[in-house]
């Protein structure tokens, strides 16, 4: 039986959205006959069922002359197609082009529902005839620095996944930050989750990589260094890397800016320090954004 | 928190806004105005774009697509009117002033007229701010003489010309800066290497600087150099351009003794610079 994990979900309260039934609107008045007779066979269509020529004919329609009735339509066969971030697009463009409509209010709600409608992830790696290839078994998985695994967690296999052993989860729509963790290995992905859709996330590091530092985060644009010379370009940032044990301070840059130093407690033996950082504030402002900074002390040895 | 403590006690002396650890302005909502009718669709495909990259939080997207959408609909008044909130929340705020004031002239019967000149407004009297940072860790920043705290260093300095001294285990880098009005800035000071258990600094008033010897001892500014642990009676760069000697003490042990020159105000020009001077006994973070 397929373990799905509702953590992340839980933690947010979101809901999974339902199947709603269709909403069309009526074609309107004013037409050109040819974007009118793709309407109206795109509305027959809709109505026997078949919502994939029913979307062909209706983007045809819109293509040959844009109108909010069209658009909407578009965005509701979306929707019950599960195609839900072409769905938001397209209620936004509806939105767009009808900025006076009467229900705007409702679509703007319905946007909201579906853009936060979580999408399923199976995480894995890869074959173990690949010599990157990890035994998720043995590992540490977080994800945005949360520890969602520990080693010994039961793997289960995924059909479309060509029945490799991994981990279901349901997460959100967004970016999230996969990073796997083993005595010998790390590795990383940064995993894109579309809503109400089906993601499959694949982990893969060389068979071994020492240290006993792991740093992770969210953003690209962050540096991190163990000296000030690095040059531009070269950074820690989702490595694992060796450093004495004891308290270590990592520099750390957010784009051309300095940040106050990272801490950490790096241990001898093998577990591993670990650090996630993630930016509070979304883009790029004229200084070096505030962290969230989050440590863990990952045990692989028996205490 | 303690170093936000230190940045109003800088205001206060340089006569700034007192300015918390975040910017002023912060947090502020978006807003949005839908887009205009008779876009074409390049247009809307542009906004809609932006309008998505805005709510998944991805500003600079948001804010490329709407400059692209608004090359594309020949300045239309709301893609402006986005494009200027968004620069807002991306803190970049000449830009935001200028895509509003654009606005205006495209709509100057536009109902929210007078809300964002007051938007405007805010924004072109909101404090200067400044980051000063550098390349070291464990290093502190002053700033006009005065202890601003750990490196990197946010303020909120006055209109006009500053000093600012970074100081780290190994290093000591000495930068002039002007701020003018409403400007965020970024004064990135370079790594240089110093050490030794004095800095002597200077305010951007003071026209002296330079290195000279006195009774056997060297003395530097803007400088960082060693001295044994004593009193000391010194001019600053020579004799007969300064009308007095300034005064401080070199304490023992593994501490910094920050020296600050500045100009007694309200003398008259004259060719030797009368002196005043502050110190401070200054740890660096561990």
């Amino acid at each position: 039986m397929i373990r799905i994990a509702l953590i992340l979900l839980a933690a947010t309260g979101i809901a999974v959205a339902g199947p709603d039934p269709a909403q069309r609107k009526k074609a309107p008045d004013k037409f050109a006959k040819a974007a009118s007779a793709s309407f109206s066979a795109a509305l027959a269509a809709d109505q026997k069922g078949d919502l994939p020529t029913a979307l062909g004919l209706y983007q045809k329609a819109f293509e040959i002359s844009p109108h909010p009735s069209t658009i909407y339509n578009i965005a509701d066969v979306q929707r019950r197609l599960g195609k839900l971030t072409d769905s938001v697009r397209s209620y936004e463009m509806y939105l767009a082009i009808a900025p006076e409509a009467a229900d705007r209010r409702t679509v703007e709600t319905l946007i909201e529902k579906l853009g936060k409608t979580p999408g399923s992830v199976f995480v894995m790696s890869s074959r173990p005839s690949d010599r990157k290839s990890i035994d998720l078994s043995t590992a540490y998985v977080l994800i945005k620095g949360k520890i969602l695994f520990k080693p010994g967690t039961k793997l289960v296999g995924a059909v479309d996944a060509g029945d490799m052993p991994g981990i279901e989860l349901m997460l959100p729509a967004g970016v999230w930050e996969i990073d796997v963790v083993t005595p010998l290995t790390y590795g990383h992905t940064a995993c894109h989750v579309s809503p109400g859709e089906r993601t499959l996330c694949s982990v893969s590091a060389p068979p071994r990589i020492d240290g006993a530092v792991v740093v992770s985060g969210t953003h690209r644009n962050t540096t991190i260094a163990t000296d000030r010379k690095t040059r531009l370009g070269d950074t820690l940032m989702h490595s694992r890397f060796t450093t004495k044990p004891g308290r270590t301070k990592l520099h750390v840059r957010d784009g051309s800016y300095e940040c106050p130093a990272l801490v950490l407690e790096v241990p001898s033996g093998g577990d591993v320090a670990f650090a996630f950082l993630a930016e509070r504030e979304p883009s790029s402002v004229l200084r070096c954004r505030t962290f969230d900074i989050t440590k863990h002390r990952l045990r692989f040895t028996a205490d | 928190m303690r170093w936000s403590v230190v940045a109003c006690l800088l205001a206060a002396t340089t006569g700034a806004a007192a300015g918390p650890d975040v910017l002023p302005l912060q947090p502020w909502p978006a807003t949005r105005k839908p887009a205009s009718a008779t876009n074409s669709t390049e247009a809307l495909e542009m906004f809609v774009d932006a309008i998505i990259a805005d709510k998944a939080g991805d500003l600079s997207r948001a804010m490329d697509r709407y400059q692209r959408m608004v090359r594309l609909a020949k300045d239309d008044p709301n893609a402006l009117y986005n494009l200027a909130d968004v620069q807002r929340r991306l803190e970049h705020y000449y830009q935001a002033v200028e895509s509003y004031k654009k606005y205006l002239a495209l709509v100057p019967d536009a109902p929210d007229r007078k809300e964002v000149a007051r938007i405007i407004d805010l924004i072109e009297k909101r404090p200067s701010f400044t980051v000063i940072d550098g390349e070291d860790l464990d290093a502190i920043v002053l700033v006009d003489g005065a202890l601003i705290g750990p490196s990197p260093a946010h303020v909120f300095p006055t209109p006009g010309g500053h000093t600012a001294d970074r100081i780290g285990p190994t290093s000591y880098r000495h930068e002039r800066f002007y701020v003018p009005p409403a400007h965020t800035d970024h004064v990135h000071m370079n790594y240089e290497e110093a050490e030794g258990n004095v800095v002597m600094s200077g305010s951007s008033a003071l026209p002296l600087a330079g290195t000279w010897v006195l009774e056997g001892h060297k003395f530097t500014l803007p400088g960082r150099f060693t001295l044994p642990p004593g009193r000391y009676q010194t001019y600053v760069r020579s004799e007969a351009e300064s009308c007095n000697r300034i005064s401080f003490d070199v304490a023992k042990g593994d501490v910094i003794t920050y020296v600050y020159v500045d100009l007694k105000p309200g003398q008259p020009e004259q060719y030797c610079k009368p002196l005043t001077v502050k110190v401070q006994k200054l740890r660096l973070p561990s």
